[in-house]
């Protein structure tokens, strides 16, 4: 799917990943992120009333941006990304990625989608985005 | 607790802007932060396959740039807040006992940045209100927009973030 003819509105695409702690605190190491609640279970339950350390709210924007630039290869170019984060996830449990195609305009390349991420307790981040896609040859 | 915040406090740090010069954009970074997600693109890890698809070296992931929490050394962890967070990141004087949210951003990209780049951040507060919430009391909204700004000149990345300020429950 990497040309604007390959691609339908209502198109979706989706894939799941489980992020663990390991991957949490290299997610906060790379982002100089020092909040407790995503690497000291102790806090984010007893004082902050999580359910366990959370899953960090830009780590929903980053695998929204990977399914999208994974599925439309080096020729695709996100353009714009935007999410709210709406729920918690936690470390160990399934997290599903997904997008929705929404708007097709084949005069500039621009694909617009809905996009989310949400486990087994519902919608942890939803928003839109925008790739731009080669004219077909 | 967030009801203590008086949005009217701030009203002259609106329309402030600050301005970080981050430093040049590595190789490492660009595949560290691929990594912590698990992200295989080989744009932010091959530098060959990157340079055959026009770019000058591997791709920056777009968002680790606003993913960035502090772009300086930080506080000492003496300093640092119950929360662990380093309380001179904040726009206002954020009290101790509250609990600190990622609302969500909004990205525009101008284009994908790449490793050797420079990279100065410019974060500008642009707003603070207040809202009831049934479950959580008074919710306490700041919003911040940034821009991205590549060897002095060039913006890749805009930003606009909104932070969330609730009470422990």
């Amino acid at each position: 799917m990497n040309s604007i003819d390959d691609v339908s509105v209502g198109d979706t695409v989706s894939r799941e990943q489980t992020p663990t702690r390991a991957q949490l605190f290299r997610y906060s190491a790379i982002t100089w992120n020092p909040h407790r609640i995503h690497y000291d279970t102790k806090y984010a339950s007893d004082v902050e009333g999580h359910p366990d350390v959370l899953v960090q709210a830009h780590f929903h924007g980053a695998v929204m941006q990977g399914l999208l630039m994974d599925q439309f290869g080096p020729e695709g170019q996100l353009t714009d990304l935007g999410w709210q984060n709406v729920g918690r996830a936690i470390p160990d449990e399934p997290l599903t990625v997904g997008a929705e195609v929404t708007s097709v305009n084949e005069s500039t390349g621009h694909v617009k989608f809905d996009v989310w991420t949400e486990s087994s307790e519902g919608r942890c981040a939803e928003g839109t985005a925008a790739v731009k896609l080669p004219a077909s040859e | 607790m967030s009801s203590e915040i008086d949005p009217g406090d701030y009203e002259d740090r609106l329309e402030t802007t600050e301005r970080w010069e981050y430093g040049v954009l590595t190789r490492r970074d660009a595949r560290r932060y691929a990594r912590s997600v698990e992200d295989e693109n080989p744009l932010f890890h091959d530098v060959e396959y990157a340079r055959e698809h026009g770019y000058d070296d591997v791709v920056v992931p777009p968002n680790f740039l606003s993913a960035i929490i502090d772009p300086t050394e930080g506080c000492p962890a003496s300093e640092l807040r119950e929360d662990g967070l380093d309380p001179n990141q904040f726009p206002i004087d954020m009290p101790s006992e509250v609990i600190l949210m990622g609302g969500g951003q909004d990205l525009t990209i101008d284009r994908y940045a790449t490793a050797g780049s420079s990279l100065t951040i410019e974060e500008t507060f642009v707003n603070i209100y207040q809202r009831e919430s049934s479950s959580m009391g008074v919710l306490t909204f700041l919003e911040q927009e940034s821009e991205y700004i590549v060897d002095g000149d060039e913006r890749v990345l805009r930003c606009e973030a909104t932070m969330i300020v609730g009470d422990r429950q």
